[in-house]
């Protein structure tokens, strides 16, 4: 029973602790981003101490979290905040949020009920237990008898099963404890970006739908990456959009180290890293009060750009120089995938109601409204941006991948591809929530929200 | 008709906002539990929905199954969960030293787990599994010992020991650690 006390008490101090470095940096960060920054910043303090030789055990994930619980103490010290203006709620609120609480204790059930269940998640929560056997990144797995292949889970950059391996670390067999922490974290992080630009009704029905996401809510069981690496995706792209709105170079910082969590999870996040960047960029490039803002930022840009080096690019390297292997990868000139087979897979799995229920239609009745209005802020358009180019950049990337890679074209689409919308789903749905049509329940009044709800500038 | 009049002026009057101008502010008692009500009925629709419906299902049955977990030790749950391939590594587990070199099979006829490295690993490590066809490649690897299975027991050889819950010991110092198990 410690075992488990002492991983919740671990991951709320990566949450409080979080949650002071983001509101140092993103002045309107709440508890879900706080979470997800902290989670990132722990991962990324843990590996480059592992990567420098320190031992990975308790001991070190305990320092590791005591240095971000004292940062960001000593960092949220003093930072102004807005006075909190207690509103009524209404029925239909009340009856929102306790839809959300209910769906809450489901989630966290879910994340805890199973042991590891699904095959592939064995690899991930298994390195865990070997790295923590091992007390080292450079696990036997590696080497003998054979080096791993382009189809290993095990090639992967270990930030996740880092993670995964804080509940053994402390004696409890749950290493999905840090799930229930992500899967309150996003759709949090979501409402925390809807509540000052829609009332609070519609954000916490964005919040719903999108939480119930039926693959997603589903992934809460499995100790898998996609589920994680979209929540961190998700950070990056609110401080971006907060950069975008608000020209506070600091969020860039903040963006910098969730994009560098996200990448040292999965090595698709380097496409998802780049797409938002070019979303930026299109967004800077209709606005030109943007490009003078950007241009001062020049230095902060490039940090946040090249973050995923400290992971991903460091992997690559220990993989190269210490354990003695080419960077593996699914990407083939030869014989790949192609458009084709990718085209028709986006035609089919975002609406499949099995997989992704109702979210990617909403999107899709959204995108007519985007430009019937002119938009006073650019935080709608960039996840608009932010949602297409990832759409492509996904595209791109699975109409590269090698026909005979992970079990072939079968298995691929229905598993990996499907999975790698995940990354759509929180961008989507902030676009869609922000467009005219996302906020047009608002409008009409009725008894839905209080007049205090609003904040429409 | 006042009303009307009244409502007309107020959109048309820039020094209001536009909450103000749509009567969103108080909206009555009625229309609250109007909103209420629709909402309510909007979230029975959502969970209505099939998948919906069953996903909500799954955790809930999870949820009033905790009790029941509690009162379970981890190999119980994890037997529970996984049935007869967990059984077999709790077995392994439990009959061969900590640095064992273990054959698994990579019948396709036989369960994936049990064919599956990383997931035999997650519940024996720190032993090292191989397949059949490593032994093959590298000749000075030696077995210790191997799992048996419907499947994979007509590959060994007829001289080997009849197989013990699952497992057979292959080499010297597996057939001498043999002699520790238990009947």
């Amino acid at each position: 029973m410690s075992g488990w006390v002492g991983s919740i008490l671990l991951w709320l101090a990566v949450a409080l602790g979080g949650r002071g470095i983001a509101i140092r940096l993103a002045s309107r960060a709440g508890w879900g981003l706080g979470f997800l920054s902290g989670f990132s910043m722990f991962l990324i303090l843990v590996y480059v101490a592992a990567l420098f030789g320190a031992p990975i055990g308790l001991s070190l994930f305990l320092i590791m979290a005591i240095v971000i619980l004292g940062g960001g103490i000593f960092l949220g010290r003093g930072v102004p905040r807005g006075p909190v203006k207690h509103e009524p709620w209404t029925p239909a609120e009340a009856i929102l949020v306790a839809a959300l609480l209910s769906v809450s204790v489901l989630a966290a059930v879910k994340a805890v009920f199973f042991p590891v269940v699904a095959i592939d998640a064995h690899a991930y929560a298994g390195r865990a237990l070997a790295m923590l056997h091992d007390r080292t990144l450079n696990i036997r797995f590696y080497h003998w008898p054979e080096p791993p292949t382009s189809n290993s889970n095990l090639s992967y950059p270990p930030l996740m099963s880092l993670a995964y391996a804080v509940s053994p670390a402390f004696g409890c067999w749950q290493h999905k404890i840090v799930n229930v922490f992500l899967a309150l974290a996003w759709p949090l992080a979501i409402f925390e970006t809807l509540r000052p630009r829609i009332p609070r009704f519609a954000a916490l029905a964005w919040v719903l739908v999108l939480g119930l996401t039926p693959e997603l809510f589903a992934h809460i069981s499995f100790d898998l990456l996609n589920l994680p690496a979209m929540a961190l995706a998700l950070g990056e792209a609110i401080c971006l959009a907060g950069y975008l709105e608000s020209g506070a170079r600091k969020q860039l910082l903040l963006a910098g180290a969730l994009a560098a969590g996200m990448c040292g999870i999965r090595p698709d996040g380097a496409v998802i890293h780049g797409a938002l960047w070019i979303a930026v960029a299109i967004v800077v490039a209709f606005e030109p009060r943007l490009r003078s803002i950007l241009r001062s930022d020049v230095l902060f840009v490039l940090i946040a750009c090249l973050a995923p080096v400290m992971t991903l690019g460091t992997w690559a390297i220990y993989m190269h120089n210490v354990l003695g292997l080419s960077p593996v990868g699914p990407l083939s000139a030869g014989t790949p995938i192609g458009f084709g087979p990718v085209l028709r897979a986006f035609g089919y799995f975002p609406f499949w109601l099995e997989a992704f229920g109702i979210t990617f239609y909403l999107f899709a009745l959204a995108l007519p409204w985007f430009g019937t209005k002119r938009r006073r802020e650019s935080t709608g358009g960039f996840y608009l941006a932010a949602t297409c180019i990832t759409a492509i950049a996904i595209a791109m990337l699975f109409s590269r991948i090698d026909r005979g890679y992970g079990g072939g074209l079968g298995a691929v689409l229905p598993f990996s591809f499907k999975r790698s919308l995940f990354y759509l789903v929180p961008l989507s749905g902030l676009a869609s929530a922000l467009s005219p049509w996302g906020r047009a329940l608002a409008f009409r009044g009725h008894g839905w929200v209080h007049h205090g709800s609003l904040d429409l500038g | 008709m006042h009303h009307k009049t009244s409502y007309s002026a107020l959109l048309n009057d820039s020094r209001y906002p536009i909450a103000v101008k749509h009567g969103i502010n108080g909206g009555g008692s009625s229309r609250e539990w109007i909103a209420a009500l629709l909402t309510a009925a909007a979230l029975v629709c959502l969970a209505s929905i099939p998948v919906y419906h069953a996903r909500l299902g799954s955790a809930w049955r999870q949820t009033i199954g905790i009790p029941r977990r509690l009162g379970m030790s981890l190999d119980a749950i994890r037997f529970d969960q996984l049935g007869q391939p967990f059984g077999v590594m709790r077995v392994v587990k439990t009959n061969t030293f900590d640095d064992a070199v273990i054959l698994i099979t990579g019948d396709p006829a036989d369960p994936p787990e049990l064919r599956s490295i990383s997931w035999c690993a997650y519940y024996l490590y720190p032993r090292v599994l191989v397949h059949q066809e490593v032994l093959e490649k590298d000749p000075d690897l030696e077995a210790d010992f191997a799992v048996t299975t419907p499947h994979f027991i007509a590959g060994l050889p007829e001289s080997v020991a009849a197989p013990k819950l699952g497992l057979i010991p292959l080499s010297a110092r597996a057939r001498e650690y043999a002699k520790t198990w238990k009947e």
